[in-house]
């Protein structure tokens, strides 16, 4: 009698505790979500609570043609440190919070419009070519200031640079670009796994616009 | 052919018999022959052809059907002019332009000598088809026109020519941008709290995309004092220095100094055969701009252009006269500087850019010596 209703309880129990953790995937142990307020708007950062969801789509590919996409390193330039998800979410809680830093999507205006990172500003690569000759004035915007004819960045704001992912060279690019421009490697950091990696754990994303 | 091959099989087959007995089986040799007797068809077919490719290629060669009109074109045409000239027509008075004194050199190549009239055809032809497929003036400073070659048939190479291919300038320090002389006069305009006329009109991705970047930090930084329409280097430069009420002499200095530094980016027509930034063009077409946004009137095509470098050439066919201009770039012309010459503004670069695609990679690849045709304006 006992061991018929340990047959019956058995998946009864396991069930409930299915779906009781069906409603707690975590940022960490001890953390559900994020919150911060950027100029007064205020952005939740959290997971797929729906643990049977898997990649589709564009980031489910593993194996775009390289060249182009090829396989980046772990570090995008001596002293510009790489960071994983829990970073990102610390420097906008703390950093873009504070109007000290910014999260720059480099990718292009098109691929930042289907979807990226909440409050990361779309800054393409492109941009921070030596060759776009409005390139001084996005210095100027990140706090450069212009002393007698070269740049001064002692006041710019920290930048933490993503795009596609590991596969994808346009954040090293403009990290590169930037560096050339002056800018201090201490003032940037890489978020290598990119959007990818950011999707792969299920993380909130924000299609610009759509956001208010 | 099938003749040959029939004549050479005969010897093919009592060959093989010899070999049929020191070879075991007597079977395996007699499919041979028909596949021997394919091999030596095709082997007679292919010599036969080579051998006629080959005879064609020497009389090629030798006779040079279109090299030797190719030098008839690219004969000094100042040496036609003045050969020709004593026995002046209509055609070549038509040109003559009494104010230039002698540096327009009218030349006449309706010459059997200098110019095949088949060829005078395919140019006719080439530049009836360029001219109606010209756009519109503020269209072609942004737009690449489509790949057109209207004069290829002259064969001008600049070699040809005395001067030289144009000579490379050692040191062309000067970076471009793909802004046009109209969006940067513009900007500069409206950097000067002035009237442009218009907003910056010309496709320019980067200047969008930055905008936007613009526009995305400055939600963050919460800088609303910035103008919403980025500046290029160059411009922000030149709109400081004309609020400082500096010289143009002051200017040409400033800027080229910037363009050597490499710290800014010039629109290409602007780029002078000697690797300068023609200030001189920009300054006169923001001027230019300026008294047309005042309601001014616009700038007047010059009529009978002459002086250094001017030639005009006129070619009759049976059918009809063309006049043809050409301006062999001196040191210190840019594209811009030209098309003001000619065309009395600088918006029409891209007809000269377009009629000499042959010459010029890109309008900021002008060289000292090279010979530019210059396409009347299309009738508006």
């Amino acid at each position: 009698m006992m061991r018929f209703a340990g047959l019956v309880l058995g998946p009864v129990v396991a069930m409930v505790a299915e779906i009781a953790a069906a409603q707690d995937v975590r940022l960490t142990e001890d953390r559900l979500e994020a919150s911060f307020a950027i100029n007064g708007q205020t952005f939740i950062i959290a997971r797929n609570q729906d643990q049977a969801a898997l990649l589709t789509g564009e980031f489910a590919r593993t194996s775009r043609a390289c060249p182009p996409h090829c396989i980046t390193p772990i570090s995008a330039a001596p002293g510009v440190a790489t960071v994983a998800e829990l970073d990102v979410i610390a420097f906008l809680e703390t950093r873009v919070g504070a109007g000290t830093g910014l999260l720059l999507d480099s990718r292009l205006p098109e691929f930042h419009g289907r979807g990226s990172i909440p409050a990361a500003i779309n800054v393409p690569f492109a941009t921070l070519q030596p060759d776009n000759p409005y390139l001084g004035e996005i210095l100027l915007a990140l706090g450069a200031v212009d002393v007698g004819g070269t740049l001064n960045f002692s006041g710019a704001l920290d930048l933490m640079l993503f795009c596609d992912g590991a596969w994808s060279a346009q954040a090293p690019r403009a990290i590169a670009n930037l560096l050339a421009a002056g800018y201090p490697a201490e003032k940037l950091s890489y978020y290598r796994g990119g959007m990818q990696d950011w999707l792969m754990v299920g993380l909130t994303t924000v299609v610009p616009g759509d956001a208010g | 052919m099938t003749d040959a091959s029939a004549a050479m099989a005969p010897p093919a087959g009592p060959a093989a018999p010899p070999a049929g007995p020191a070879a075991p089986p007597r079977p395996a040799a007699a499919p041979r022959r028909p596949a021997t007797r394919f091999r030596n068809a095709v082997l007679i077919r292919l010599f036969t052809g080579l051998f006629a490719f080959a005879i064609a290629v020497c009389a090629l060669i030798i006779i040079k059907p279109f090299a030797d009109a190719r030098m008839q074109t690219a004969a000094p045409v100042a040496l036609v002019g003045a050969a020709t000239l004593p026995g002046t027509d209509a055609a070549a008075r038509t040109v003559a332009d009494p104010g230039a004194g002698g540096g327009a050199q009218v030349t006449r190549a309706s010459d059997p000598l200098s110019l095949t009239p088949d060829e005078a055809d395919v140019i006719a032809a080439a530049m009836i088809a360029y001219r109606e497929s010209l756009p519109q003036a503020d269209e072609m400073a942004a737009s690449p026109a489509p790949e057109i070659v209207p004069i290829t048939a002259r064969a001008a190479t600049p070699s040809t020519f005395g001067i030289g291919g144009g000579v490379p300038v050692a040191e062309r320090g000067i970076v471009t941008d793909q802004t046009s002389l109209g969006d940067t006069t513009a900007a500069v305009l409206a950097g000067l709290g002035l009237q442009a006329g218009a907003e910056p009109t010309g496709a320019d991705p980067l200047r969008d995309m930055t905008a936007s970047a613009l526009s995305g930090i400055r939600t963050v930084t919460g800088d609303t004092t910035a103008p919403a329409t980025p500046r290029t280097a160059l411009q922000v430069l030149v709109v400081q220095a004309l609020q400082e009420g500096q010289s143009d002499a002051y200017i040409d200095a400033l800027l080229n100094d910037a363009a050597a530094a490499g710290r800014i980016s010039v629109p290409q027509v602007l780029v002078t055969a000697d690797g300068r930034v023609d200030t001189a063009v920009l300054l006169s077409s923001l001027v230019a701009q300026a008294r047309v946004a005042q309601g001014g009137a616009a700038a007047v095509v010059p009529q009978n252009v002459g002086g250094d470098g001017v030639e005009v050439r006129v070619v009759q066919t049976a059918t009809q006269t063309e006049s043809y201009r050409f301006y062999t770039v001196g040191a210190g012309d840019s594209l811009g500087a030209i098309s003001v010459k000619f065309y009395g503004s600088v918006e029409y670069f891209g007809l000269i850019f377009d009629a000499n695609r042959d010459l010029l990679s890109s309008p900021d690849q002008i060289m000292v010596g090279q010979r530019l045709v210059v396409p009347d304006l299309p009738d508006a």
